[in-house]
């Protein structure tokens, strides 16, 4: 259920405006700054993850990838950032599909 | 009753409008020579409006109601979301009539789409719209299709839906020409660690089945499969739509381009379409 609620704060951040929306912490200029997730039913090491950026955790708590692609270039990270905090989370994913020739 | 024009599908990628220097210069120009190609076509063929299907990505739904397919009926759709995409966000025209079209006659042909009112639009519609008219006036229906979350529309069947909407758009009344374009894919990885990857031999692959029409093997392939070229590969859904549309007249490849600054395979096909052979001639004969 957290992962939902996890999901859903990242999800209202991204399209949520201060003020007008849960999930959005305003920062000194007044402008979206992170996450905010105060009122969301997640752990505490979700809601650290959110609201610190911390997008190679949110990847490893299970958020979905458009999410985290999302996610990441709202808080100005390019994919190549991104690129790096997940490199060697996993292998690529193994198999022989039917279009490969060798 | 309204003629098809213009058909194509393009790959997009926000970087083919935000950042297209940062793609090798040969590339982009190969690539975005195709999407004029393309769009060209669509503008001397005197499209009335534009259909475009393509993917959601977490835009406009959320998991707490994701819909496989949703029309937009709106009388106009504002975007692009991203304010970085170096495209002018302001509210783009709708085609309400032709879109309430879509969403009443779909059911019976088999497909039930939900329908909004209030759609926006992110990258994957408006970077390929914005080609076709970059003064944004012409009346666009944006298709949203479920590309990324799963249970996805099984391929097949948005093969399948393509014909459905050819029928529909072909008994439409209100216009002489409209034109039905897909926008998505090729193979990409996207928010996952092999984000950057392109499979050049699947795109190549699928390619060339458009190119001969043979698409039962790829219509056949599950997603497990299919995401070996990337989890944004699901977005092939959008060309296959167009397939079917189109059938049986088959693709004809005007580029394709790895571009890894893009992290995606870039591609553009376009369809003659036969009047006489299409779904809505083969389901009244």
């Amino acid at each position: 259920m957290s992962q939902y609620q996890l999901q859903k704060l990242l999800y209202d951040f991204l399209n949520g405006r201060v003020g007008a929306a849960p999930g959005v912490r305003a920062g000194a200029d007044g402008e979206r700054a992170g996450p905010d997730p105060t009122g969301y039913d997640v752990t505490q090491e979700e809601a650290a993850a959110a609201s610190g950026a911390d997008v190679r955790r949110l990847y490893q708590l299970g958020v979905h990838p458009v999410l985290i692609n999302a996610f990441a270039r709202a808080m100005g990270y390019q994919r190549t950032d991104y690129a790096r905090m997940l490199q060697d989370l996993e292998p690529a994913t193994e198999g022989r599909p039917r279009w490969r020739s060798s | 009753m309204a003629q098809l024009v213009g058909t194509f599908v393009s790959s997009h990628a926000p970087m083919m409008a935000a950042s297209v220097e940062s793609a090798p210069p040969e590339q982009r120009r190969s690539f975005l020579a195709g999407v004029e190609q393309a769009a060209r076509r669509v503008r001397e063929q005197g499209a009335e409006a534009v259909v475009i299907c393509s993917n959601e990505h977490f835009t406009n739904f959320f998991l707490e109601n994701f819909p496989q397919f949703c029309v937009g009926v709106g009388a106009s759709h504002w975007g692009p979301v991203e304010p970085w995409l170096k495209i002018e966000q302001n509210e783009i025209p709708g085609a309400p009539e032709l879109a309430s079209q879509l969403a009443a006659q779909l059911p019976a042909e088999g497909f039930e789409p939900s329908f909004s009112h209030e759609l926006r639009l992110d990258h994957g519609i408006v970077t390929i719209y914005h080609a076709i008219d970059p003064s944004h006036r012409l009346p666009l229906v944006p298709f949203i299709q479920n590309c990324a979350v799963k249970p996805m529309p099984s391929l097949r069947r948005c093969y399948q839906l393509g014909q459905a909407i050819r029928r529909v758009v072909e008994g439409f009344g209100g216009a002489e020409r409209v034109a039905v374009v897909g926008a998505g894919g090729l193979s990409h990885w996207i928010g996952v660690p092999q984000v950057g990857r392109i499979d050049s031999e699947f795109d190549h692959w699928f390619l060339e089945r458009l190119e001969r029409g043979q698409l039962d093997d790829v219509l056949d392939l599950p997603d497990d499969e299919l995401e070996l070229a990337g989890n944004g590969a699901h977005e092939i859904r959008s060309w296959l739509t167009i397939a079917g549309l189109a059938a049986p007249s088959t693709a004809k490849v005007l580029a394709y381009e790895p571009i890894t600054p893009w992290i995606t395979g870039m591609g553009v096909v376009t369809y003659d379409l036969d009047p006489a052979s299409g779904p809505a001639a083969a389901k009244g004969a």
